[in-house]
């Protein structure tokens, strides 16, 4: 990243604090948030830089006299909009002009708005149609899916480098604010390349595991999630309402759980400082001090409430109601032992054993008894050597191995 | 550093230190001791010499003080040591004249065109607020948006004005000297 990346992302980030604390009285401002703004005021100089740069366009916009003549005539916006009323009214988004009545300025008139209210409805509704499909026009995002018996290491664009099991997909969306990565099923091991100013989010299920420079394995099991840390340290948010990366990226990133944002205006303007929203949202999301998200609506802030954070040597698994247990002490290199292809087992059922085995293989085991598939196995094997498993279950048990061909092994038990 | 008091918003803040920093922000200090980022590093490291308890009580106060404290107190050395210079006198009485230039008609000409490189909805919604004074709540429902866009254009806006401006304007206001 050359200085100008750098310098446009601090002038995005002062804009995302200044839009949440600018004009916001202390009281309002939660210690996270002054927390949080403290730590990016210190991460660079340059984030001084563009603080004060950014409060002078404030200043300067609050100078501005010349407003009556800025121009937000409504054919501009109607090119953005398709009304889905059949005989469309003139959109006035503005609620300001229905005529061409550029230059003059109109006292404000909200009773127009409520005529019109039919009209911006159709129009937000239209919208979210347009962002919608825009959305996936601009779908930048790349997916890198696995295979049965197919694994993977894959260098993204920000010298991260992933291990994907088989039958895994991610969806890798990396921004301004954000490197996004959405665990879609199946489980990987992050090497995360350092980037403080781009966090690093995996979201998996309904948990978002946050990072900066880190070696974490996330994986989607049963219907759980399992965090797992090898070095570094991440933050787990469970049950996150799930923005897609593209709403976050650029977005408040920092914001969390609340729809509405009181935003009060500015002081000069009015004293239309309105009570926080502090009642209905005791846990307004900050602005990640790594935009950061921007990108990071909705859980990727860091210090979001009910983030848990991890690090080495331990695991959380988030089950699907969104319960986490309490953080484990763990041997990562035992926990994370798949990601050097061995498997490892603790009293695990032979069923799920062969499940294991057979995301691994293009030979397939298939345990052809109930009483069978209940037995448990412990030990680590390799991932890509079935045979052993098949000798240590014959070691212990009764069984009988029929081959069929390349594609498939019978363990039955021996009558 | 001294308590601050803790009812002041971060733009309140500013307004109030404000005078000697835009100085350094539109580049017409009587003497041009340093720019911006000189000021900002100067900031940064003293931001890192107070313990992080005590700036995040009120980090707001904190970083456009040191700002001012830091632009006022180069402005004074420059000052004393250029002040023999006839030249810098004129420009040292222009220098309390800065409200009146920021009226000035060209200064206002040319916010006006930096705010015309906004998109249409952007533009709409930094005019209600800035103009009309509703806040970016009573925005939303009056465009028909959700607030999450109202505060993502505000935050677009103020990034698209920054760069706009910054260089622009101080031509302007140079050129409104002449």
């Amino acid at each position: 990243m050359d200085a100008n990346d750098r310098r446009a992302r601090a002038t995005d980030e002062a804009a995302q604090w200044w839009t949440r604390l600018g004009t916001k009285a202390p009281a309002d401002v939660s210690e996270t948030d002054r927390q949080e703004f403290t730590q990016w005021l210190r991460e660079s100089p340059l984030h001084v830089a563009e603080l004060l740069q950014i409060a002078h366009v404030h200043d300067t916009l609050e100078r501005f006299k010349l407003w009556g003549e800025i121009s937000v005539s409504t054919e501009e916006i109607d090119t953005n909009v398709i009304p889905l009323n059949p005989n469309p009214q003139p959109l006035c988004a503005l609620g300001e002009r229905e005529g061409p009545a550029q230059g003059e300025s109109e006292p404000s008139n909200r009773t127009k708005v409520r005529s019109t209210k039919r009209v911006f409805l159709a129009a937000s509704v239209s919208l979210i149609a347009i962002a919608a499909g825009w959305l996936a026009l601009r779908s930048s995002a790349t997916t890198i899916e696995t295979d049965r018996a197919e694994r993977r290491e894959v260098v993204l664009n920000d010298g991260s480098v992933v291990n994907l099991e088989p039958e895994t997909a991610l969806r890798v969306n990396f921004g301004k604010l954000q490197r996004y990565v959405i665990l879609a099923r199946g489980r990987a091991l992050f090497h995360v390349a350092k980037d403080s100013v781009r966090p690093f989010i995996v979201h998996a299920g309904d948990t978002n595991v946050r990072a900066v420079g880190t070696i974490f394995g996330v994986e989607q099991k049963n219907q759980n999630i399992i965090v797992t840390v090898s070095e570094g340290k991440v933050g787990v948010v469970p049950s996150v309402a799930l923005a897609s990366p593209e709403q976050s990226e650029g977005s408040a990133q920092r914001e969390g759980a609340s729809p509405t944002d009181p935003s009060p205006g500015t002081d000069t303007a009015s004293n239309s400082e309105k009570p926080s929203n502090a009642a209905k949202n005791p846990h307004p999301r900050p602005l990640s001090s790594h935009a950061q998200t921007g990108d990071s609506e909705n859980g990727i802030a860091s210090g979001q409430p009910g983030e848990v954070f991890l690090t080495a040597d331990q695991q959380i698994t988030v089950r699907q109601s969104g319960d986490a247990t309490p953080v484990q002490n763990v041997d990562s290199s035992r926990a994370l032992a798949w990601s050097k292809g061995r498997l490892v087992f603790d009293s695990t059922p032979l069923s799920d054993v062969a499940d294991e085995f057979n995301r691994y293989n293009r030979v397939q085991l298939l345990i052809n008894s109930p009483d069978l598939a209940r037995r448990t196995v412990s030990g680590v094997f390799r991932a890509s050597d079935p045979e052993t498993l098949i000798d240590f279950i014959g070691a212990g048990a009764h069984v009988v191995v029929t081959r069929h061909g390349n594609e498939e092994i019978v363990i039955s038990p021996r009558p | 550093m001294t308590t601050v008091p803790a009812h002041k918003s971060l733009s309140e803040w500013f307004r109030r230190w404000r005078s000697p920093l835009r100085k350094f922000l539109v580049g017409r200090g009587a003497v041009r001791v340093a720019d911006l980022d000189d000021i900002a590093q100067e900031v940064f490291l003293r931001l890192l010499r107070y313990e992080s308890a005590e700036v995040v009580q009120h980090p707001q106060a904190y970083i456009f003080k040191m700002a001012a404290n830091v632009a006022a107190e180069w402005a004074i050395r420059s000052r004393h040591r250029l002040a023999h210079e006839p030249r810098w006198l004129s420009t040292l009485v222009a220098q309390d004249t800065i409200e009146e230039t920021f009226d000035n008609q060209v200064v206002q000409r040319e916010i006006k065109r930096a705010i015309g490189m906004l998109t249409a909805r952007e533009r709409a919604i930094v005019k209600l607020h800035f103009e009309e004074g509703l806040s970016k709540a009573e925005i939303a429902p009056r465009l028909g948006l959700s607030p999450r866009v109202v505060r993502r254009d505000f935050e677009t806006s103020y990034s698209k004005l920054r760069r706009e401006l910054a260089l622009k304007l101080t031509g302007a206001l140079d050129h409104g000297r002449e």
